[in-house]
């Protein structure tokens, strides 16, 4: 049987529930019916849609990663673009372009530095973005220079794992 | 199993090379290790390579916003607690995070939008008409002097009434065209700004600035003339007026257009997610009408044209190519 007729099999299948599903919890029949969609269309591509034990434990699954990563491009790009707004001069003006890229580097930066705690984050952003020397970030936090090099390289570490996926 | 190991290896390996080489406190003698290191084998160039890639990342933002920005926000795994507690917190986050100055924010603060598929048509006070292609967005500012659109997004038609003193523009973030005449559409998506004029004539000009020139540059417009980007040394070119306000009449017209391209245009109209099979369309071609006010008429064209097969859901279609050995 090819991908294409098990995509067509799993969505005529599942496609009304799930939406059903949404339109219960999120109340909206707009959303769902958008979520819904999304959802499924992730799933083009996946293989062996006809051997998911719980296929129905898998479609909310997906589709509330979906939502997640929805309100985190949200929360990302509103903030970014409130403190831009403060931060440049009022002549100032992003070219869309520039915008739509820089967006972009965010939510990637933003979901590769999840895996790392909390201080490494500061620790390395201070270091990449604000350009504090090692010594300062060390005397900042009370640890030594050592200590900071070791921080910046677990990050490091860790992020460019990810990308190798 | 070693060549993962040895990956990983030359990966911390790089991840402390360009640790020591922003400190700040690297010497010449650093920078030759670095070299050796780099020129001893491929798996260290690639690391380094990854290494690069995920530092350049941050080129692209302002440091002191990115900064606040990515300490501020919530973890997915706070998102996903709050989710888990109820979905309904889905719908309170996109409103409440929401979308200021973002493109996807200039067209929620418009004054007229139009949603996917839908064309609306808006009579101003002077009795000029506008019609508003699908996703459109924009705003009338009618003042003493003038008489400006500003287009935030989309494609508009416009039909001026002539106005001696004032002038009638439509502007977006490119420049402006400003009608000397009737009869004219104004395009704007994504990155460029085209005009096609049906009617009469229409000056256009760059923004001063916009285009990182002190003066701004305009050309004159006849009928059957537009300009393809408003931009610096922007040239007219003769414009099929079917091709580009077809759509106000309810259809669009291709000549020899990749299917592919067609279908990325039909997306615009339609709130349906349409999916194709890239490998095996790409080399089909549409010459014809296809009209856009009723997804069925519109598929119904294209099966018509093309030996292709159309499956459709709700709120979904996916177009393929006919196989030889289906049975037509």
């Amino acid at each position: 049987m090819s991908n294409a007729n098990t995509f067509e099999i799993f969505y005529s299948t599942h496609q009304h529930w799930l939406y059903a599903y949404l339109v219960r919890k999120l109340r909206c029949t707009h959303q769902a019916a958008d979520i819904t969609q999304d959802t499924f269309e992730k799933l083009l591509t996946k293989d062996n849609l006809a051997e998911l034990h719980q296929p129905r434990a898998f479609l909310t699954t997906t589709a509330t990663h979906l939502m997640i990563n929805i309100i985190r491009r949200r929360q990302l790009e509103s903030t970014y673009l409130q403190y831009l707004q403060l931060t440049k001069e009022e002549q100032y003006v992003e070219s869309p372009e520039q915008l739509a890229i820089a967006l972009e580097s965010l939510v990637a930066i933003a979901n590769l530095l999840d895996s790392v705690s909390p201080k490494a984050r500061e620790i390395f952003l201070m270091s990449r973005l604000d350009n504090t020397p090692h010594a300062e970030i060390a005397q900042h936090f009370g640890i030594s220079v050592v200590r900071v090099r070791q921080y910046l390289t677990q990050v490091l570490i860790k992020c460019c794992s990810f990308q190798q996926l | 199993m070693q060549a993962s190991q040895s990956n990983s290896i030359a990966l911390e390996q790089a991840a402390h090379w360009k640790t020591l080489l922003t400190s700040g406190e690297a010497n010449a003698s650093d920078q030759a290790a670095f070299q050796a290191w780099l020129d001893e084998s491929y798996e260290h160039k690639k690391a380094y390579q990854s290494v690069e890639q995920f530092w350049r990342k941050f080129d692209h933002l302002d440091s002191v916003s990115a900064k606040k920005t990515l300490l501020k926000t919530q973890s997915t795994q706070k998102i996903a607690t709050g989710l888990k507690a109820s979905l309904t917190i889905f719908l309170v986050a996109l409103t409440s995070w929401g979308i200021l100055q973002s493109s996807i924010g200039e067209y929620y603060l418009a004054e007229y939008r139009t949603v996917a598929g839908e064309t609306k048509e808006v009579i101003l006070d002077d009795g000029s008409r506008i019609t508003l292609n699908t996703g459109t967005a924009v705003d009338i500012h009618y003042q003493d002097n003038q008489r400006l659109i500003k287009l935030r997004q989309g494609e508009i038609y416009v039909q001026v009434a002539k106005q001696k003193n004032r002038p009638f523009i439509v502007e977006t973030t490119h420049g402006t065209a400003q009608a000397l005449g009737t009869q004219y559409t104004v395009k704007k998506l994504g990155n460029s700004t085209s005009v096609g004029v049906i009617e009469s004539n229409v000056k256009v000009c760059t923004h001063q600035g916009y285009f990182d020139q002190n003066i701004v540059d305009c050309i004159n417009l006849n009928a059957g003339m537009g300009v393809h980007e408003i931009k610096w040394g922007m040239k007219p070119i003769a414009i099929n007026i079917d091709s580009v306000a077809g759509w106000k009449s309810g259809y669009l017209s291709f000549e020899s257009e990749p299917l592919i391209n067609v279908l990325n245009e039909l997306k615009r109209y339609t709130p349906e997610k349409i999916y194709y099979d890239a490998d095996t369309v790409n080399d089909l071609w549409v010459s014809g009408v296809i009209p856009i006010t009723d997804m069925d008429k519109t598929y119904a064209m294209l099966n018509k044209l093309l030996p292709i097969t159309i499956k459709r859901y709700p709120y979904l279609a996916i177009v393929s190519k006919k196989d030889h050995k289906e049975s037509p």
